[in-house]
Parts: structure tokens; sequence; C-alpha cells
């Protein structure tokens, strides 16, 4: 048997085949476009899979297209990390729209949760928008601000308002590193804010795209006292976790509690 | 009320929960309540500012195009205290005002009635209403608040969707003659329901002004299942009648002050009693608080609710609504988290 996770999020579309056991067979990445149903069609087309099931903004729109179940990321994300991490105690998830915190109680239950709406401060997109006011491509830009002996105080957090705010810095002659770690700095204040608020005990997962950014690894890192766990493939965990709800489900509701006894963490990721 | 059912052009404005409709309907005039139509759209009004609360934006934003001649407004707020002088500056017409004390002491009741008798006597510019009026009138809203408490004692059941519930109130207090009650007493009766609605988690549903069934049936659609409310346009708007007998202003004013309070209000104890009894009363599994953004009465109010339901674990979830569609998507992904939060008993 195999399953597919497919997290349609508001900058990319990730797809995970996932055996009976839990093995990841098969990853595809794209990015979601103004047109997401025709990405996650070519990621899918040639597959021979048996279920699906959809997670990521998209869900519902792809769940209906591909008769597919769909779960929300919160969860996904969830299972996804006390299936690596089978220690952690909460996610801090920052992807490209949006940043989670969640708390998680015994076997990965989610037992609280908190996440920022409406506005893309402290999101994977802010950090991609300042980086391409530097000329820079996102996956450049946390070593980049990591090359800073110091970060320029930036006081805003609002996209449109940090910008300008980088803008006067360089116009005062500020190294543009300091100003790029400056910003990394002020997504990672935000996203700590969040953390303190949710209060999950420690030691957290941080995962979503943002945690691919070895600026935004290391200062999470310094400021949670490294009790921060990275999977390989952060990115992928809301699609992983997509797909591992749905071996549960299938597993309770067709074969039992365990379909394998050897199930467990394929992916393992490493402190930061 | 169909003896009373005055023309169209004899339509009566309001906007706050407090504002005695018997009073209007005694005089044949038709009290009709303001949405706003739920959403703020298009440009902003450069005339309002963009943080004032959101539902008298949309009000003010709608008014433009359709208001009626009158309009009445209730001190509950210092955004709808601004409503009222730009509505006065803007548009004209018969603009009326309720000074609306926030506590519901003896004085503070005698006062209210002395504010209801100065309206109704503005209303039939100047002279005084018939006494046997406003007691009809009263007897009238005493038989339509228990018919709307009886929908939501359905509700409280699972007989019935809130939504629809909800939808039938939005439609009565736009028009509430007696032809809109008989329809939807009609629509209840042929209604045979299928009950799909009875298995998620119950939860209670905490607001000020709600107008958007947009996120009522978000609510619904993630599975979970609202068995009781305190909004200003639900229960609490249909929580007590007026007592009968003495004097009309007075048994008024006693009803409007002493039922179910909303966030404007001085305190958050009786409210705070109420929700806990609701909860307890129906077995519900969670609240869900939707906060009317930039409504400060009601933010203030938050961090209590949320300190007594955390020390009684119960799960509490906090939506923020803006009156536009802009975090509908974010709201639906927490709405199912949170539904999976209850299902596994949490």
């Amino acid at each position: 048997m195999r399953v597919v996770g497919l997290d349609v999020g508001s900058r990319s579309v990730k797809l995970v085949v996932m055996d009976e056991c839990g093995r990841i067979v098969d990853v595809r990445l794209a990015d979601t476009t103004f047109d997401p149903s025709k990405q996650c069609l070519a990621l899918i087309e040639g597959l021979k899979v048996d279920r699906i099931q959809a997670t990521g903004y998209g869900r519902h729109l792809m769940g209906k297209i591909l008769q597919a179940s769909v779960v929300p990321e919160i969860l996904a994300h969830a299972r996804a990390v006390h299936h690596m991490f089978p220690n952690a105690k909460g996610v801090l998830d920052i992807g490209g729209q949006d940043t989670k915190c969640i708390a998680l109680g015994d076997g990965g239950r989610v037992i609280k949760f908190e996440m920022n709406d409406r506005c893309a401060a402290g999101t994977g997109k802010f950090l991609e928008i300042m980086a391409g006011a530097f000329g820079m491509g996102i996956e450049k830009f946390g070593a980049f601000a990591l090359e800073a002996d110091e970060a320029s105080n930036i006081s805003s957090m609002c996209t449109v308002f940090a910008e300008s705010e980088a803008t006067s810095l360089m116009a005062r002659g500020e190294r543009p590193s300091r100003i790029a770690l400056g910003l990394h700095v002020a997504v990672a204040r935000r996203a700590l804010s969040m953390v303190r608020r949710v209060s999950p005990a420690m030691p957290i997962a941080f995962t979503g795209g943002v945690a691919l950014n070895p600026c935004m690894r290391k200062l999470l890192a310094e400021e949670l006292e490294d009790q921060i766990l990275i999977p390989s493939h952060p990115q992928l965990m809301g699609a992983i976790g997509a797909a591992l709800l749905l071996l549960d489900k299938i597993a309770s509701g067709e074969r039992g509690a365990d379909m394998c006894s050897g199930r467990g963490a394929e992916e393992r990721g490493s402190r930061a | 009320m169909e003896s009373h059912r005055p023309a169209s052009d004899n339509r009566v404005g309001w906007l706050c929960s407090y504002t005695p409709m018997e009073i209007p309907l005694a005089l044949g005039l038709l009290p009709t309540r303001m949405s706003g139509q739920g959403r703020i759209s298009g440009a902003t009004d450069p005339r309002i500012y963009h943080l004032l609360c959101p539902y008298v934006r949309s009000v003010f934003k709608a008014a433009a195009q359709l208001r009626p001649e009158r309009v009445v407004f209730a001190r509950c707020c210092d955004a709808m205290v601004r409503l009222h002088d730009l509505w006065k500056v803007c548009f004209g017409g018969k603009v009326h005002f309720l000074d609306l004390p926030k506590i519901s002491s003896p004085e503070a009741v005698s006062y209210f009635a002395n504010v209801l008798r100065g309206w109704a006597k503005e209303l039939r510019d100047g002279a005084e209403p018939e006494e046997e009026e406003l007691w009809d009138s009263i007897t009238e809203m005493n038989r339509v608040r228990a018919f709307f408490r009886g929908l939501f004692s359905e509700v409280a059941r699972r007989a019935l969707p809130y939504s629809w519930v909800r939808e039938r109130v939005r439609l009565w207090l736009e028009y509430p003659t007696e032809g809109t009650l008989k329809a939807i007493e009609e629509e209840r009766q042929a209604l045979h329901f299928d009950g799909k609605m009875g298995k998620g988690p119950g939860v209670i549903l905490s607001s000020t002004m709600l107008d958007q069934g947009e996120i009522v049936s978000l609510i619904e659609e993630a599975g979970l299942v609202v068995v009781g409310d305190d909004e200003c346009l639900g229960e609490r708007h249909f929580h007590m009648d007026v007592e009968e007998g003495g004097d009309p202003f007075e048994a008024l004013a006693h009803r409007y002050l002493q039922r179910w309070p909303c966030p404007r209000m001085k305190g958050v104890g009786r409210r705070l009693e109420e929700l806990e009894r609701i909860l307890e009363e129906r077995g519900a599994a969670g609240v869900v608080i939707v906060y009317l953004k930039f409504c400060d009465q009601s933010s203030f109010d938050i961090p209590l609710i949320q300190e007594k339901f955390r020390k009684k674990g119960v799960p509490l979830l906090l939506l923020e609504n803006d009156y536009t569609s802009s975090a509908l998507g974010q709201m639906r992904t927490r709405l199912e988290a949170f539904r999976e939060i209850l299902h596994e008993g949490f």
C-alpha cells in the first residue's frame, strides 16, 4: 500500500509518498503559484497510490478535486513531529504565510496551539520579501545574515514598514548583513513571543520552510537554550504528518492498531 | 403586531441590543436592526477611522446606500457614540440617542426609564404614548422572546442547527412583523432535520456582534456543534421577559438592565456565571470566542474568561473577527484543529 500526504501551502506544494510502514518512498515539490490545483495535479501525475490526504491552505480545494481526505496542518505537524521526535513537547512551525506554536501532550496529542492570521509579518513571506529587497534569493538570506558581527535594530514587524526601515538604514550606511541579521532577530522575537504564550514544555521541534534558514535556526536555538529539534527536511513535515495520519486512520479502521511492527522514525532530524 | 404594521418608510433603525423594540412597535413604527450586511468591502471611507469597530464601520458604509428615516443609537461604547456624531453630520434624518447606564441599580433603572419615556415622546413628536399601546407591544414582545427562547432550547438539545436559528433571528430583527414570525414558525414545523449535526463536540459561542453567517458556518463545517451562545443578538437578546404591571417604562428599563448582560455593562461576573451555566447545562466541551476586532470592552473581558475556563480545564479557542474575509482560511484551520482537541477529550 502507498499513501500520499499532500501539503498545499501558501508558497509551495509538498508531496510525500509513504509505504504502509511509514517509509518515505518519494518526495515531490513545486511552487504553489496562483493555480495550486494545476501544480498539485502535475505533482501527482504518474504516481500509483492507494489513498491521498491533503493538508495546508489548499487542502479543501484539493480534497474535492482528488477525492482525498483532509486534515488541518496543525495536526499534521504535530503527528510528524511526534513520529520523528517522540520526546518533543511542542512544535514551532514557521511557514510561508503563517506561524504556529503547538503544545503536545502524551502520545503527541495537540493540547494547545496558537496561530497568527491575516498578516505575513514574522513568516517566511516576510523574510522572502526582505531577501528580495537585498537582491538575493531566500535560500541565501540566512547565511548572509550570519556574516554580521551584530544586528541592526529593526523595530517594525510589518513587512511594508520593515522594508522602509531597512532602506533607511542602508541610506545611513549601515552594513547590509547587520540589517539582514536585524530582520531575522525581529522574526525570531515574534515567534518566541508566541512560544512563550503557548508555553510548551521543552524540547520543541522547529518545522516549516523557515527552519531551513540557518540564521533562524541559530537565533532560536540560542534563545531556547538548544532545546530545539530540527528535522532534516522541516518543510516536508506537514505532508509527512498528513500521510502518517492517513496510515493511522487506515490502521485503526481497517487492520487494527499497528500495520507494521517496524514502523518508526524513518527520517530522524537533529538538534540544532 | 400585524395591526401595527407600518409603511416601509416608517422604519426606525437600531444597532444595540439594549434598544427596546417595544417602544417603536407600540407607536406603529417598524424597528429594524442595521447590520451593515456583515462585511466591510471596498475602499475605506475617509470619514471613519479604520481602527474603529468593524461593525460600526460596516453600518456606516451600508448606510450610504440604504438607511431608515429614523435611527436610534445607544451609549454602548465610544465607537457607537462616534457613529452617532458622524451620522448626524453625514446623513441627517431623525437621529435619536439613548443614554444607556452601565449598571443595573434601582437608580439606574429609574434613570433609564426616563430616557425611554423621552425617546417615546420624540418618536411621537412630543406627545405622550398611550400606556395601553405600550403594554400590548410588551406582551407581544414577551411572546416573541419566548418563541425564540424555544428555538434556542432546541439548539441546546441539538435538535436544530445553530446557524438555522441565527439566520431566522436575523430575518426577524430586520423585519419584525407577525408575518415574519409566522413564516419562521411554519418553516420550523415543516423542517425535518436529519440530525447530521448531532455527533460533533458541543461548544458555546461567545461574541458581541456576529453578523457573518460564514463564521458560524465555518464552526459547523469544522464538525463543532454550537449548543448555546453568549452573543448580542443570540440568547442574550431574548433573555428574560418584561414583567407586566406598573409603569411600562420602568418595567422595560428593569428588563433591559437586568437581563444577561453584554460586555459593555460593568463587570464580567454575571456574564461569566451565565456562560458557566450554559456550558454545564448543555454539556459543552469547549468555548469559541469570536472577538470583534478593536472592541475594547469585550477584549478586556477575554483574559478573565480565559483564566476562568483554564482553571476549569475547559478548552477555549479565540478567533478575531474584523468583518472581512481575509482570515477565513486560518479560522477554518484553527477550528478543525480545535475540534480534534475536543474530540480527543482534552
